[in-house]
Order: structure tokens, then sequence, then C-alpha cells
């Protein structure tokens, strides 16, 4: 019975990325209420009702032996803690197999990284395994998994962390679809026909979060493969094999309880408040077990340990935490803040969102919000640092504002070798290992990334590290990510509009960088304000050089080499397509060929300016056979040209709704393509309400865009001669589409009625609400990359 | 009329070529078709008079009128038949009949057999302000073994987020994989995905459904195919949501109009996303089976003839054999789970398992007859073997035919000392 009843752990300790690094050399050593998180790991393990718990290290370092030596001590001795240092092991997957080979593991165990703080209890979990596998020794893995909310990604939750998306048999709770990463993957979701032979229900979860706990058999190494790095990599391994059956893999979806592994920056600060507001109990600050800390419990989450102390006039909030022996100023606020031991904190200093490790000085003044703060740092006095991640004993002697740095102590930029020879000995960095290990299967990407990585090392020279951080500080700026990205992001496109003053309500439709830069563009290219534009718009263009709908650059100045190239080149294809008639999917996919390499997005404007392009070329061409060389354009040719248009817009709208499907701010490039054409041709300019009609029947433009464009025209551009003479009509269609946007019923009927001629034969109502769907799709991966 | 409005309508589907059905309803129209010895559609009509229903419309094609009255009366519903063309999709049907219907409706496949209480649907339907409620059955791998495979079963993926559907798909539009996308899986996040799920083809919706179907001639043409994957799609699409709630808001505030700006400023949020599709789920011990496929038309009998509350009183029941007076079973005799009709005669020992026989048949000496179906007038002289076979009406066998997976059209007559498996007869002489 003993023997059944051994459980061993293994704890990855290196998370094999580098995200915490820039503070701590080991993610496990990374302090969590100032105690190292392997604590955490540890006493989740020891009360799971583990014996044995292999540590793997990755270094021999004595900090790590010293805090193995204090995890022993608060466990006691029921539980032997064996250190394993595995120096070179690169991957998950790579410590099992070292520590298989050293002999270390006998029968079933549990794989945990070392970053993991819990209170789920899964010895029930851990008996059926064995029973399970009993019965059946295939059973070789169960998952356990934790929902986590969907509501709450941002802005806490690591915006890159993975989200698996998983099918489980209902009955069995086998699992059979495995999709790693669903939010970043760019192939077609969801589970293929053939697993329902077997499992004809399943149940799928997209909202788990990646806790990293499994149940291994011993005998899960007859699934490793040479490649698989990762469990992920394991897991699909065992899936792709699901004919075979030689694996079958459990998943448990846990309801009650708390876990989560801190691997980056924000998921640290998330997890040290979760903490503080209890939310991990029996786990609570005040415990007080797991070392020799003495915290006692205030009102509103606050703790603090003896020999503190306070100046007059402290405003403490809601979720902080203070230290043995630490002083802080009069007049200083804090607030969901966490400070280490001896630390020294001067007046009038306002802390929101810090974690401040050991021995920290902080002089008079000084403002940090949503900081992370290593050990022995100093900060100047009336220093503002806001989002910033300051590593151990960094120095900031001058009276700075820094924000959205990771600040390193160690030049990273000019130590390129020592650097290396440092992850080399930790035994972490995938560069290198692969190097190492996996010479002849990865050499391209290796070059890759060692490309990235020389990119990334350039940029951090750019950076002015004296000018940022002063003269006689002491640190390199490692990057200018800061903790959150995205937050800062918003934060600055929101100020950005507020200078702009764009009173206007914005539309769902767009993200506001899109709103906001269509706008721009608008300003920008109006016809008559060109010249007295340029100045200015120059310095904008600069700026949104990333959003700029590039089709109306070409308009103005045509010099764009590359545009010009991408433009040609979609024009080959497209008169190719005209000539030979060749099937119109083709065309799009040949299309979008042509606009993936050229990084191009606007590929619908493009069509659309061809197709009056070659309207215009058609009309021209019938034109000069009637009537020779007269200067004003004929009637012919207008109708010729309008009616050659309308024949090419009903041909290839498909097309066009196929590249503007993914946001309605392409649309409206749609919108302003005609818009200048018909401006500056006279024989477009009297079809152009024609054109928004017609775009907008095939329901390529939404009603709202339109209006919303034609509410930003300006009024310069609604005092040109051209515009005037088009404007009745224009703003008769501009009445017709409010009415029917604003009313339904009776109204719609005629509308409808007459959307049915262009409904006819290939357009499937359907169809478009499928493409809808696309929309959205599309519009939040851009969200997403924001 | 003077008796209180029911507060739903009942459309009855009674149409329906049978297309899938092979050979069987182009003899006999699919509502007519004898299940367990009773008109198929007669089990629509008395689920609804068990259920208290007292009026339905009933569509259906020319020239069946007076054979689906004549099942009527024997009921007491109340039934109003309109014809109409075909080649119609069931949405289309109800477009046709749309000036009839003027509250919330039900739909109701004529080919559903089902006990489910038809008052908790409507329940729910009531208390969750639900679009549509639609009857789901979950099919159990046990029932479908045995039986010959279909040629064409249209396959469903349904996905269930507690009781709300949230995915309906039909596997020929959904290529090699069921597609997941990624703003759906963020609003649902965690979904039962079945593909074992069958579609009762028993919808509540509500009225504004029918103005939506009115209004969308191109678009939707069949409920199944256009109509449920776009009000399913709608709960998690704003997008669609939108412009359904077009629909549903002049309904909703049937008495507000005066009020149009303020409606749409505190209704509009509120309504837009509020579109529901809820799942009735038929529990285990219920019957929820339709009967459009030949398959499934040999999986109603057998079920039905395995005890069950469908039969007339007229029968009764010895062990496991129902049937009429006037027949009686002696020693020696085998004869097990099995429907055997009116004025039935078998001369000699009688060997009947787990089959069904129709009234006025004459059965010779000698005839085994297993897992089998026989209509009304058939005439099987001695010595014959039928095993896993459909005999329509009217049919003779003569001596000593051993018939095996095969189905015998109206009409004919086999020829003595036939030995076949696998057979249509008189495939070639119809059509």
């Amino acid at each position: 019975m003993d023997q059944d009843d051994y459980l061993q752990a293994i704890v990855v300790g290196c998370d094999f990325t580098d995200d915490l690094r820039q503070i701590t050399p080991q993610p496990f050593q990374t302090k969590i209420l100032n105690i190292p998180i392997l604590k955490y790991t540890i006493e989740f393990l020891a009360f799971n009702g583990v014996q044995e718990i292999i540590v793997h290290t990755g270094t021999s370092s004595s900090e790590t032996s010293d805090l193995l030596q204090e995890c022993r001590e608060f466990i006691g001795s029921k539980v032997k803690i064996i250190p394993f240092e595995g120096v070179d092991c690169t991957c998950t997957v790579d410590v099992l197999r070292r520590a298989q080979e050293e002999l270390l593991l006998k029968k079933d165990f549990l794989l945990v990284p070392g970053c993991l703080i819990s209170n789920i209890d899964i010895k029930d979990l851990v008996m059926r395994f064995k029973k399970r596998k009993k019965k059946d020794p295939r059973n070789i893995l169960e998952i356990i998994a934790k929902r986590s909310p969907t509501t709450n990604i941002s802005p806490y939750q690591n915006s890159e962390s993975a989200r698996p998306l998983i099918g489980v048999n209902k009955k069995t709770r086998e699992l059979v679809y495995f999709e790693e990463d669903y939010l970043n993957s760019k192939a077609k979701l969801g589970p293929p026909l053939s697993i329902f032979k077997d499992h004809p229900s399943l149940k799928i979860y997209s909202n788990l979060t990646d806790v990293n706990i499994y149940i291994c058999s011993i005998d899960i190494f007859s699934i490793f493969e040479i490649d698989s790095r990762t469990m992920n990599d394991v897991i699909n391994v065992a899936l792709g094999n699901a004919e075979i059956q030689t694996a079958k893999i459990t998943v448990t979806v846990f309801e009650k309880g708390y876990a989560a592994t801190v691997n980056s920056f924000p998921s640290m600060y998330k997890v040290s408040m979760d903490l503080l507001m209890r939310w991990l109990f029996p786990i609570v600050p005040e415990m007080n077990s797991l070392s020799n800390t003495n915290f006692r419990y205030y009102r509103s989450f606050s703790y603090r340990e003896d020999k503190v102390e306070l100046g007059k006039k402290i405003k403490i909030g809601e979720n902080t935490l203070i230290g043995q022996s630490v002083k802080i100023g009069h007049n200083s606020s804090l607030k969901n803040t966490i400070i280490d031991r001896n630390c020294t904190i001067g007046e009038n200093v306002k802390m929101k969102n810090c974690i401040i490790w050991y021995g920290v000085t902080i002089e008079d003044n000084v403002v940090l919000e949503d900081c992370v703060i290593g050990d022995h740092v100093f900060i100047n006095k009336n220093c503002v640092i806001k989002n910033c991640v300051l590593d151990n004993d960094t120095i900031i002697r001058e009276e700075k504002t820094i924000e959205n740095y990771k600040i390193c102590s160690q030049d990273f930029s000019n130590l390129k070798l020592k650097s290396t020879e440092i992850e080399i000995e930790e035994g972490s960095n995938y560069d290198i290992e692969d190097e190492g290990n996996y010479d002849d299967d990865d050499d391209d990407d290796d070059e890759n990334e060692n490309d990235d990585e020389n990119e990334r090392k350039k940029k951090l020279k750019e950076f002015d590290h004296k000018s940022i951080l002063g003269e006689n500080s002491k640190g390199f700026i490692y990057d200018n990510k800061g903790i959150y990205q995205r937050k800062i992001n918003e934060k600055k496109q929101q100020e950005a509009k507020e200078i702009e003053s764009y009173s206007t309500s914005s539309s769902e439709e767009y993200s506001d960088s899109e709103y906001y830069s269509d706008r721009q563009n608008e300003v920008n290219n109006s016809p008559n304000s060109n010249d007295s534009l340029e100045s200015n718009s120059d310095i904008e263009k600069d700026k949104q050089n990333d959003f700029m709908p590039k089709v109306f650059r070409n308009f103005e100045n045509g010099i764009e080499d590359e545009y010009d190239e991408y433009e040609k080149q979609i024009e080959i294809i497209f008169r190719k397509c005209l000539d030979k008639n060749y099937e119109i999917e083709f065309l799009v996919s040949e299309i979008r060929t042509t606009g993936i390499a050229y990084r191009m997005t606007d590929m619908g404007s493009v069509v659309l300016k061809l197709i009056l392009k070659i309207a215009n070329e058609h009309s021209s061409q019938t034109d000069s056979t009637t009537s020779n060389s007269s200067l004003e354009v004929s009637k012919d040719a207008k109708i010729n040209f309008f009616k050659k248009a309308n024949s090419l817009i009903d041909q290839y709208f498909g097309v066009i709704k196929e590249f503007i499907k993914e946001s309605q701010s392409l649309a409206l490039d749609l919108i302003q393509v005609i818009f200048r054409y018909c401006m500056d041709n006279e024989k477009a300019l009297s079809w152009y309400v024609h054109f928004l009609k017609k775009i907008y029947d095939l329901e390529i433009v939404e009603e709202e865009t339109m209006i919303n464009w034609f509410n930003s025209l300006d009024e310069k551009k609604k005092n040109s001669e051209s515009f005037q003479s088009i404007q009745e009509n224009l703003e008769k269609f501009v009445t017709f589409l409010q009415d029917a946007e604003e009313e339904s019923g009776e109204d719609e009927d005629e509308e409808y009625d007459e959307d049915e001629e262009y409904y006819e034969g290939e357009y499937d109502e359907n169809e478009e609400y499928d493409e809808e769907e696309y929309d959205e799709e599309e519009e939040y991966v851009e969200e997403e990359e924001n | 009329m003077d008796k209180i409005q029911s507060p739903i309508q009942f459309v009855v589907l009674a149409g329906g070529t049978g297309s899938r059905f092979d050979t069987l309803s182009s003899d006999i129209p699919k509502p007519f078709l004898p299940v367990a010895n009773k008109p198929l559609l007669q089990y629509v009509f008395e689920f609804l008079c068990k259920s208290n229903v007292p009026k339905a419309l009933v569509v259906t094609h020319s020239g069946l009128q007076q054979r689906i009255h004549k099942i009527a009366e024997k009921l007491s519903i109340e039934i109003d038949i309109t014809t109409v063309s075909p080649d119609l999709g069931t949405a289309d049907v109800l477009r046709e009949i749309a000036s009839k219907i003027d509250r919330d409706f039900v739909v109701i496949s004529g080919d559903l057999i089902t006990n489910v209480p038809l008052h908790e649907i409507a329940d729910i339907h009531r208390v969750s302000g639900s679009a549509m409620v639609m009857l789901l059955n979950e099919e159990n791998e046990e029932n479908s073994k045995k039986i010959r495979k279909d040629k064409l079963v249209s396959k469903h993926f349904v996905g269930l987020d507690k009781d709300r559907v949230a995915m309906f798909l039909s596997s020929f539009d959904s290529g090699k994989s069921v597609k997941l996308r990624k703003p759906f899986l963020e609003k649902c996040s965690e979904f039962e995905l079945y593909s074992n799920m069958t579609d009762g083809h028993l919808y509540f919706f509500k009225h504004w459904v029918l103005r939506l179907i009115e209004k969308k001639k191109k678009s939707i043409s069949s409920i199944q195919g256009d109509l449920v994957p776009l009000l399913v799609k709608a709960q998690f699409n704003p997008k669609i949501a939108k412009r359904l709630s077009k629909y549903s808001q002049e309904e909703q505030y049937p008495n507000f109009k005066g009020f149009s700006s303020l409606e749409e400023e505190v209704g509009t949020e509120n309504q837009q996303f509020n579109i529901k599709c809820i799942a009735y789920k038929t529990p285990r011990d219920l019957l929820c089976m339709r009967v459009n496929t030949f398959n499934s038309y040999l999986r109603a009998n057998f079920t039905l003839i395995n005890g069950n509350p469908f039969f007339s009183r007229e029968a009764y029941r010895y062990k496991t054999v129902y049937m009429h007076k006037g027949f009686k079973i002696q020693e020696g005799d085998e004869i097990e789970n099995s429907l055997l009709g009116k004025e039935l005669t078998i001369s000699g020992t009688k060997n009947v398992i787990n089959s069904v026989i129709g009234e006025n048949c004459t059965i010779g000496e000698n005839v085994k007859i297993e897992n089998s179906i026989i209509m009304n007038n058939v005439k099987i002289q001695d010595g014959c073997q039928i095993i896993d076979t459909v005999i329509m009406n009217s049919v003779i066998l003569e001596e000593n035919c051993r018939l095996t997976q095969c189905t015998v059209r109206i009409n004919q007559t086999v020829e003595k000392d036939t030995n076949t498996k696998n057979y249509i007869f008189g495939e070639e002489s119809f059509y």
C-alpha cells in the first residue's frame, strides 16, 4: 500500500521564457509578498500529499540552495526536497527526460511549474487517476485546468499569455481536441469531423487558463518525441496519434479554488493583489508559516509587520503590505502597494500599484505608479516613475520622469558575449540551446531568432540611457515596453484625441486609432487644402505613417515607389483576369497574395480605383472613335463610362467586398477613393452619387460609415466647385441613408425591393452574415495586436 | 370565436415529399405511411390532442386534404388545411400562410413521433422570452445499431451552452472541421458540442420571426437550413442581432409607438442582444423520433412495438405482443415483441419475432417473420422466410420465398422460390 500512495512531484524551476528575467535570475525566486514563489509551490504540493519534491533549479547557485534549505525547514521532515540541477535543459520535456535518466522518477508524479501558486485540492484527482490507470494503462496524463473569467483579460493578465481551446469528451473527460493558443493562431479553428465518430458529444472550453499542473504516469515517456519541447507539444503528439490510441489524456476543470502561474510582471502584480484580498485562503499573509514573517492584518486588506515607522498624516489605502523595519515619511500615501523589509521612503511620496522589494530607498516627493522595483534600488527625490520595471541595484540620481521602460542594472547591448554566457549558465535561453542540441533541425529558426536578438540589441543601443536616466544614474534600458503595454497606448490615443478635439461621437465600428487616423487623412488630402496643409501634415504623416491609407498619398504625389509597384501588380493581375475571365476566387487569392507581399491592406480600394480607371479608358476609347479630340466630355462618353463602371462593379464587387470585410475603416477608404476620383475626373463627377448608391446597395459599405463620412467632410471641401455640383444629390442620398438606418418596417420594404435586383444569382444573404462574423473577427485580432 | 384564444398557434407541416425515403413514399404519401399500423400524421395529431391543443393549421399538398381530414375526424382536434406547392421550403410555406398567423406560433413537422410534455416547452418559451425554442434529441448509440445505414443523413452539429443553443451547423457547410470563430468563443466560452443531436423539428417561435421570414424572401427558405442558423448566430453576433431587432422591437412595444424616440434611447441597448434560442432536450425516457428516412421509419416501428403508450385501445396486449380480438396464440407459437393488425390469419404454427403486421393479412404455414414490417392486405403463402424486410400493401408472396433486407412495393407479386437479399421489388415497373 505504501508504494501505491507514494507520490512524487517535479517542479520545473525555469519556465524558459525571459519575461521576469530583468529582475530575477530565476523565476521561482520572484518574490510574491516578500516570499519567493517557490515556497508557495512547495506548500501546495505538500498540502496535496506529495512525499518527494524534485526541484529543477537549472543552476547550483548558493542562493538557490539557501532557498531550498529554507523550504525544508518550513515544510518539515515528512516531505523530501531534492534539488536537481539539470543544467542544460532547455525545456520542460528535457527536464523530464533528464530526471528519468538519473532515475529520480519512480512512479506517477505531478508536474508543476516553479511559479505556481494555488490552493486547490487535487488529492482525489490523483487517486482517481491511479484507479483509471490500473484499468487502462493508456491513461498517461491528466491536465488540471482552471476557468478564467473571460472578461478579465486586460490589463493585469498578460495579454500574450496563451489561451488554449480544448475539446473534451463529455462522458469520459478525454481530451480529443487541443489548440494551444486560439487567440493567436492563424489556422482555422474547430475540431475535425473525424473526432465525432468516436466522441459524439464534446465539451468545448475556450476559457481555461494555462495552469500547468499535470498528473503524469511514468509511461508518459513513451509519447515523447525528439522535437517535443513543451507539454503542449507532447499533448499535440498524443492527439496526433489518436487513431493508434497509444495514449489517453484526460482533463479536469477545476471549479473551486485558485490557481495561477506567475510568469510576467502583470501576473505577478495580479497574484499579489489576489493574495492580499484573501482569494487564496487559507494561504494569507498573516499565516506567517512560509517564512519568518510576522504580518498582522489591518482593515481593508492592509498588512504590516512590526517595527514599521510611519510618519504623520500617512494615507495607507487598501491592499497594502508593509514589511519589517520600513520607514515612511510624512504625508506619503500608498495604495495597492507591497513594500518589502528595510525600505526607506521619504516624505510626500505617492505610490500606487507598486511592488517594492528589499532595501529600497525612495527620497521625498517621488511619484510611483505601476512599478516593480528590485532590491536595493535608489530613487532620487522628485522623480516620477510610471509603468516601469527597475532591476536590482539600479540607481537613479537625478530628478527624472521615466515612463514605460524596463531598466536593468547591466547593459545588455554592450555585454553581448557576457550576457549570452550568463544565459547559458542559467540554462534557459532558447537560441543558444537550440544551437547546442538541435543544430541540424532548426538552423533557419536560429538564424532568425539571432537576427531578432541582434536587432533588439541594436535598438537598445539607440536608447539614450544617459538622457533618460540621468548622468550619474546606474542602469540601462532593456526595452521601452513597460509593464502594461496596452493600457498606456490607449491612454496616449485618448490624449491625442482630446488634443485634436474631434467632438463627433465616434461610431462603435472603429477603434479609436483608426477613426482618428482616417480623419487625419481626410484633412491632409482634401483637394483644395493641399498646399496650405502640406507643411503641417508632414509631421502628422510621420506620426501616422502606419495608419495612413497610402492610396491617397499616391493621389497626391505619385512618388511612393513601393506603393506604385504594388498597385501595378494588382493592375496586371486584374487586367489579366478581365482578359481571360478567371474565376473571382482566383482573382481574390492572387490579389490577396500581392497585398500580403507588400504588406498592404487596402486592396479593395485599389481594385475599385482600377475599375474606375478601366471604365474611363474604355469610355475614352469609344469616345475617340466618335468625336475626335473635343475638350468637353461628351454625354456619350459619360454614359459609356458609367455603364462600363457599373457592369465592372457588378462583376467584381465580390472581390472588393472580400477585402473590405476586415474593417469598415477600409470601407471608408473606398468612399474616399470614389470621392477623389470623381472630384478629379469630370466624366465621373455626375455619377458620384450613383457610385455611392451602388456600393451601398451591394452592401459593401454600411449606412453608418457613409453617414459618418459625410458628416466629417470639412467646409473647405464642401466649398469646392466640383463638390457643389453634386452636393444636392449627395445630401439627398445621405438623408435617404439616414432614413434607412432609422426607420424600420414599411420603409424598409421599398428599400428591400430595390435591393433585391442586386441580390439575384450568386448573392446570398447568409454568406453576408458569415462575412460579418469575419469582420468582427478581424477587428478583434487587430485589437489584440494593439 | 366564443372560446378563449389559445395564446399560441400550431402549424403542422404535413407536406414533404419524403425524398429520403427510397421507395416507400412514392407509393404512399409520407403523412399516411403506416407506422405501427397507424398513419404517420396521426401521431402528431394525437400528440396535440393529448396536450389539449384545440386547433391547428395544417399545411399540405393538394390531393391529400381529404385523407388528412379523415385522420383528424377521429380525434378531438379542429384543423384548418391549406395546400401549397410541393417544392416550397419549410419557411416558404410559413410565408404563404403568414396571413393566418397572428400570434406566437409553433411549427411541427408532420413526421414527428413524440410524447414530450408540450406545455413544459411552452412554459420555457414564455418564461425565457426566447425567440425560439427547439426540440432536440440526443441519440443513443445503442439504438442506431442493427439497422441499415442511411444513404443520406443530414448531420447537425449543435452547441449547447446550458440550455441555450449556441451553435447550429449542418456538416455540409462546415467542411472537414467544425469551424469555431474567435469572437464567438469569446462570448460563449464554454459549451457542449453534439454531433448526435437530432432536430425534432418542433419549434416555438415568437411572432416577429414570421415577419422576418416574410421580409427575407431570398435568404430564408427552410426553417432548419436558414432560419434556425440565423437566429442562433444572432445571439452572439451583435450586427445580425441589430438587424433582427428591427423586427423584434416592433412587437415588444406594441402599445408605445408614440414614444419611439424614448424607445430608441432606452430600449435598443437592452433589446439588441436579447435574442435567445433555447433548446429543450428530450428526457431520456421519452420519445422523439422523426420519420424522414427509410432507416428512421424502421427504427420508429421497432421502437414503438417495444411497449409504449401509442397504441389504440382496440389492441390488447399479451406478454410482449399486441393483437386484436379473434387472434389466438397457441402453445408452440413463437411470437415476440410484435404488433399484429386486425383480421390476421396465420395458419399452422406462428413464428413472428420483432415485427409489425398490418390489417387483413393472410399468412400461410411455416412462415417465419423476423424484424420486418408488413403492411395491409398482404398474402404470404407457405414456407416463406421474411427477415429485415418491408412489405407494402397488397403484396402477394408465393410459396417458399426467402427475402432478407428487401423492400416489396405496392401490389407486387413475388414469384415462388425467390431467394434474394437486399433488393427492391417493383422498382423498375413504376419509374
